[in-house]
Formats: C-alpha cells, structure tokens, sequence
C-alpha cells in the first residue's frame, strides 16, 4: 500500500465520522494551539526585552564601585579623575559619570514624591534615550556654573504638578531643602523591562549634585558609563578598564577588583537565555494539553479498532499483513492530529496576536513573534503526537487474528 | 488459471484443531484428512458446532491447525507465519461470505479492488476491477455503494472482489444464506459458472440440504472428524421429502441420494467413484445466465435449482463423453491433466 492510498483511505474513515472526529481534533487543536501561542507571546516577550537592552547600546560598559560577586575590603570611590583617566584611553566616544541619591522632593503646593535624584553630564540624555516633552536638557553651561536646574521625568510632574495646565518649566521644586527650577520635563519611556518606571527620575548637573546635594565626597561619582567606539571591541575595551583602574586603585595582582564593569552584551546574552528558560516553560505547560489530546487521539483509535474489528479481519483476509493493519491506522491517528495541529497553529497564532493587541491596547507593549522553524517542529510533534498515541491502538489492530476479527459483529 | 502444482488443490493429512478453553481440550477438528482436485465442486456440510467452520477457516489459511499436514496448491501452508499466510490468501484463495463483508464506505468498484492493495501486483487495478465487475454482471454500477445496491449485488461485487486476484479457490462461507432464493439462485449461477467456464475449484459451507443434494460433492464433518459411513446416512435422510412438491423439479429422489453417497469421501481420498446419473431433468437450457429475466416465470427458484440445473445436465452430457470418475472434470486442461497423470 503507498502513502497517497493510506492518507485517502484515512481521510475517508475519518470524515465518516466527522463529530468525532472533530471532537479529537478539538484535543490537539487546543493543545498545539496553546503552545503556539503561549511561545509566540514568551518570544514576542523575549524580543523586545532584548530590544529595549540593546536600545541602550550595545557598545555600552558601566563602570561602578565596590565588587558585587567578591568581598573586598574598603573599596574606593570612582572619582572625577578617573572618569579623566578613562577618557584618556580615547577608546570611548562619551565617558558619563553619574551620582544619585533617593530623596523627597516638595513642591509649594504641599505635593511631595520621592525619587532617585542623579547628576548627569549634558551628554548623558544620548546614552539614556530620553527626550525631551518641554524645556530643555541639561547645557555645559549649568554644568559648569553648579545651576540649580533640575529635569524632571513625567512621573513626577504629575505628581508634583497636579494641575497640569501650567507649565511646568520655570516652577521650582524644593530637593532636601534647596530650591532647584525645572528646566525641562522628559517624555514618558513607559516601563521598563524590569517593571521599574523609567519615568520617576530626577536629573540635575553633576557639579550641582557633587557640590551641592550628594556632598558625601565632592569629587565622587557613583557609576560611569562608557560608551565604546565602534572601532574597539566590548571585551577589550573592557579589559583596557580593568587594567586602567587596578593601577589607579593599586589593586595588586591576584587580589580581586574593588569595581565592577557590567557589559551590556553579557547581560544581553544572560537576559536571552533567561528568556529562552522561560519561553521554553511556557510551551512545556501548553505543552501538558498537547499530551492530553494525544491521549484522546489514543482513547479514539482504540473505540475505532474495536469498532471496525471485522472489516479489520476482512482486510487480513484478503491478504492485508499485519504491517499493512498496523500503517493503515497509524495513519488515521496521525492524518487526525496533523490537521488539528495545523488548525491548532493557525488559531494560536491568532490568539497570540490578539493577546498581544489587547495588551497594547491596556498599555503594556507586547507583539507576538513566532519562528517558521516553531511553526515546522509544532507541525511534525503533532504528527508525533499521532504516530505515538496511535501505536497501541494500530498494535490492537495489527495483532487481530483473522478468524476472529471476522467472527466479530 | 494460475499452474497447478501437484495433482490436489487442497491436500490435507491428519488435521488437527484443538483449542483450550478452561481446562477443557476442545478438539475442534480431528484427523482431517481429505483432497479435493482442481476444479472440483464441492460443499462442507455439518450440523452446527461439527466443525465445519473451523475446517474452512484452516482450509481458507486464516487460521492454523494444531497438528497435521496442509497442502495448498502444492504448498504446505500448515505451518507458514502470519504474513506469509496473508499472501497465500491474497493470491490463492478468494472470499466469498455470508454477510458479504463490503466495506459500507466504498463504491463497488473500490471494494472490488481491495485485494490488489495488498497484492505486488497491482497494474492496472480500475480495469481489472471493472473487467471482474462486468463478468457478474455489474459492469453498470461500479460507483454504487453497497447500500444502493441489493443483497444479491452486494454479493455479487463480494464474488467479484473474490476473483479479481485471479485465485485458484473460492471459499464461499453460506454464500446464498443471507439471500433471498431468486438472488440465491443467481449467486450460485455464477459461483457454477466459474467452476464450470473457469475452472475455479469453489469450497462452500452451507446448511441447506437442498444445496447439498445438489452440489456434485459434499464433505460432511462431524464432531470434527469428516464423516463415517452411518453418518453419511443422517446426511443423506436431512433429504426434505418436501423438496420435490417446493422446488417444482422433477428430481428423483433416488438419484440424490446416491450421488451423495458416493460422493461423501469419509477416507479423504478426492477420487470420485461417480455412477452414471440417468433421470435428472433440467427445465432450462440457458443455464448460466445472471439475467434475471430467464427466471421469473419460476415461483420458487434457489440456489439448489441452480445447481441441479448445472450439475444434473453437466452430468449426463459428461458421462457421454469422460471415462466414468472424470464426469466433474469439465474443465478441458483439467480433463487433459487428469488424463495424464491418471
């Protein structure tokens, strides 16, 4: 018996029994249909997390004090001469330290929020993929001359600010005390992967925020962030950093550093495999219904053997082999689950996309993102899922003795 | 015709069926042992529970004896395994069952062609299938599903799915019994006709005594053993009296009678020791026609007409003309072989 006979004579057994058929089907149409969609929205999920992490550059080291994964004792301050040192290599295109401190900021209204505020260099808006609403950024000018300008993100405007037909620029807000104007209101970036808004943040000048209000250790910065020419590589520049500041700390060799540097490849590649984990859990539950429609499939076949035993031993009698018994409703099964796979990724497709609009829709930025590849190994597990599930049945089928499949009504 | 290996299409020694049930040893046949020659006609005869339908299904290779010889077409099939049995059944032997066994999905022609799926060689199979198809007289209705059709077209796509392997037996299992007597007679019609015209040896189990009157040889089992000489008697007395007044053919009683008897092999020997049968009449001369026509002026025609129609003239024309043990042999390379190997 070829192929082609086996799939006609399969689907004509099982379009003479459409309900049930379809009723099977049902099984391994949710099934792969929740896979399907499940791995669309964890891949979509995955994307623009790795998205967002490379919007920040992947060009990207910061550099921080104190080591996290070592103890060391009393690790120095990053200071401002370091960050000089650092631009010296030349190997980076923008070297922006920065320094923050949570505090309560106050508004004359009696408004009070807290936030993070940080001390930026002008050129610090590039690297952080803010944009101005209104106002202006930060200039070297105030910079240089320790203004006391802050800008705010929208957050904290509307906090501050509950009437929002003022303008907020040019207001004063008050920051442990001192009076600082807002020049300029950031647009909303939503929130970020991690699921901290990115929009409760609080800029001012460095100089401002090192002489003025983080006055711990005037020349200390807490973190910098270096933004690595095209020309040079992550790792080495990396490691040029390293070097660079095991001098400058007088690090001996074999003693472990008091910095850290977090690359943003490595937490890049660390995110991915996260994601993968998770993407991958997310198809394994989806992945149970799978196993219950194979069972289903299975439960089937075995009423359809059992009900069709005697044309079962009619065939033997004709001269159908075990083999030709046992094909032909492994066949069944798997032309059965096929179709509803197919069905059954077609409509988690569809399910993954409509999650994702409505998501949009609710605010949270989601797109559904499948792989062909996905779409090819979900088409052949179904068939799996068919010839498995079909095995014991078809087996059922192909060990009949003849002479009593005939005897049977 | 396929070649004939071997003098008996069926030669069997000692058969043996047993089966276990419980503690109990069923021995469903016993000693078995009986030939039947190329083109022979014959009927397994036996009353309920005798085994007879155990005897047809070993002899049909769907099932396997316990113990003893079997010999198919010169092949000893007694102890082959499954598939091989599969295909000595998909080659030699065609089916031809009670209930007719079609597959309610597929047309006629589908089912017909059925065998070739499970046949190497499967050129041509529409045309084979519709050539087979034609021949019982059903060239017309090759896409009709077995519910659009009668019980006695139904049987015949059955005799037609039988043949279209070409087979050297047909093992008919009741093949009128689910008939009504008008379709009976037309199935026996062309089961005569492909023993007569084609030289198929047809093996047939029935319960009908008229049939068994009729058929030129009958196997009787009994008890799982064939039967002994008192027991040809009670076959011999299942005679309806009635017969003659129903049927409305004037069929010595006489005649029947002793064809049967010298016709029931009890040593398993196939030879028949055939008396010349001088009485029997027959009221038709077209006697293989599957037209329904030639047969509606009869009230009562069934399946035992049929063959008393074939046989009985068959048998007076061939003691005319073959030696006396050779009257069966119509077939003219089977009467030549006979003659050659006798």
């Amino acid at each position: 018996m070829n192929i082609s006979t086996l799939i006609i004579e399969a689907l004509r057994n099982l379009l003479s029994n459409k309900v049930r058929s379809l009723l099977t089907m049902l099984g391994i149409f949710i099934g792969v249909g929740a896979v399907i969609a499940m791995m669309s929205i964890g891949q979509g999920a995955k994307n623009s997390i790795t998205d967002q992490m490379s919007s920040l550059g992947t060009q990207t080291l910061y550099l921080s004090a104190g080591n996290f994964t070592e103890n060391v004792r009393n690790p120095q301050d990053l200071t401002n001469s370091d960050v000089e040192a650092i631009k010296t290599l030349g190997i980076a295109d923008i070297v922006a330290p920065t320094v923050s401190q949570p505090f309560t900021l106050s508004q004359s209204n009696g408004n009070t929020v807290n936030a993070s505020v940080t001390g930026v260099i002008p050129e610090y808006l590039e690297i952080s993929n803010y944009e101005i609403e209104s106002g202006s950024y930060i200039t070297q000018e105030q910079l240089d001359e320790n203004s006391m300008v802050v800008v705010i993100g929208s957050e904290i405007s509307d906090s501050l600010f509950s009437n929002s037909n003022i303008s907020v620029v040019g207001e004063t807000i008050r920051i442990s005390g001192q009076p600082y104007t807002v020049i300029g209101v950031l647009k909303s970036k939503g929130s970020s992967t991690m699921g901290t808004s990115q929009d409760q943040v609080v800029f001012m000048p460095l100089s401002t925020a090192q002489n003025r209000l983080i006055t711990r250790q005037r020349n200390t910065v807490g973190r910098i962030s270096i933004n690595v020419k095209d020309s040079v590589s992550l790792d080495q520049a990396q490691t040029m950093i390293e070097n660079l500041m095991r001098e400058r700390h007088g690090i001996f060799e074999g003693n472990p550093d008091d910095f850290t540097i977090m690359n943003t490849q490595e937490i890049l590649d660390t995110l991915n495999s996260i994601m993968n984990t998770f993407v991958l859990f997310l198809g394994g539950v989806a992945g149970i219904s799978l196993l219950v429609g194979g069972i289903g499939i299975m439960n089937i076949m075995l009423v359809t053997v059992t009900e069709r035993t005697k044309e079962i031993g009619l065939r033997k009698a004709l001269g159908a082999k075990k083999r030709d018994i046992l094909a032909q409703f492994l066949v069944e099964s798997s032309v059965l689950s096929l179709v509803g796979g197919i069905l059954g990724i077609l409509f988690g497709l569809g399910l993954a996309y409509l999650i994702a609009y409505i998501a949009t829709m609710m605010g949270t930025e989601l797109h559904a993102s499948y792989n062909p590849l996905f779409i090819l190994g979900s088409t052949l597990f179904s068939v799996a899922i068919g010839l498995f599930f079909g095995i014991y049945p078809a087996n059922q089928a192909a060990k009949l003795q003849p002479v009593i499949a005939l005897r049977t009504e | 015709m396929t070649e004939k290996n071997g003098k008996n299409v069926i030669h069997t020694e000692h058969l043996k069926k047993y089966y276990i049930m419980g503690d109990i040893e069923v021995r469903a046949l016993h000693d078995i042992s009986l030939d039947v020659n190329y083109g022979e006609f014959t009927a397994i005869m036996g009353p309920s529970g005798s085994g007879k339908s155990t005897l047809m299904n070993i002899l049909g290779c769907l099932d396997r004896p316990t113990g003893g010889l079997y010999i198919l077409d010169g092949t000893d099939v007694s102890s082959m395994d499954d598939s091989k049995l599969a295909e000595v059944r998909n080659k030699k032997i065609g089916f031809v069952f009670q209930s007719f066994n079609l597959l309610s999905r597929s047309s006629a022609l589908e089912n017909v062609m059925m065998p070739l799926l499970y046949s190497r060689n499967k050129d041509h199979a529409k045309e084979r299938a519709a050539e087979v198809l034609d021949l019982v007289g059903l060239g017309s209705r090759l896409g009709h599903k077995p519910k659009e059709l009668s019980g006695g077209q139904q049987q015949r796509v059955a005799i037609a799915r039988a043949l279209i392997n070409d087979p050297e037996i047909i093992m008919a299992d009741e093949p009128t019994g689910n008939l009504d007597s008008k379709s009976g007679k037309e199935i026996m019609q062309i089961l005569i006709s492909l023993n007569q015209d084609k030289g198929k040896t047809i093996l047939m189990v029935t319960h009908d005594p008229k049939i068994g009157r009729q058929v030129p040889r009958v196997i009787s089992v009994f008890d799982g053993m064939i039967g002994t000489e008192e027991e040809q008697e009670i076959i011999k007395n299942w005679q309806n009296p009635d017969f003659l007044n129903v049927s409305g053919l004037k069929k010595p009683d006489s005649a029947s009678v002793s064809l049967k008897k010298e016709q029931i092999n009890p040593n398993g020997n196939g030879k028949m020791k055939n008396e010349a049968k001088e009485t029997v009449s027959n009221p038709f001369s077209d006697t293989f026609g599957t037209d329904d026509n030639d047969l509606e002026e009869e009230e009562e025609s069934s399946a035992a007409d049929a063959l008393a129609e074939a046989f009985g003239n068959r048998k007076k024309v061939a003691n005319e003309e073959l030696p006396a043990g050779k009257q069966f042999l119509v077939n003219p390379i089977k009467g030549n072989e006979e003659g050659k190997t006798a």
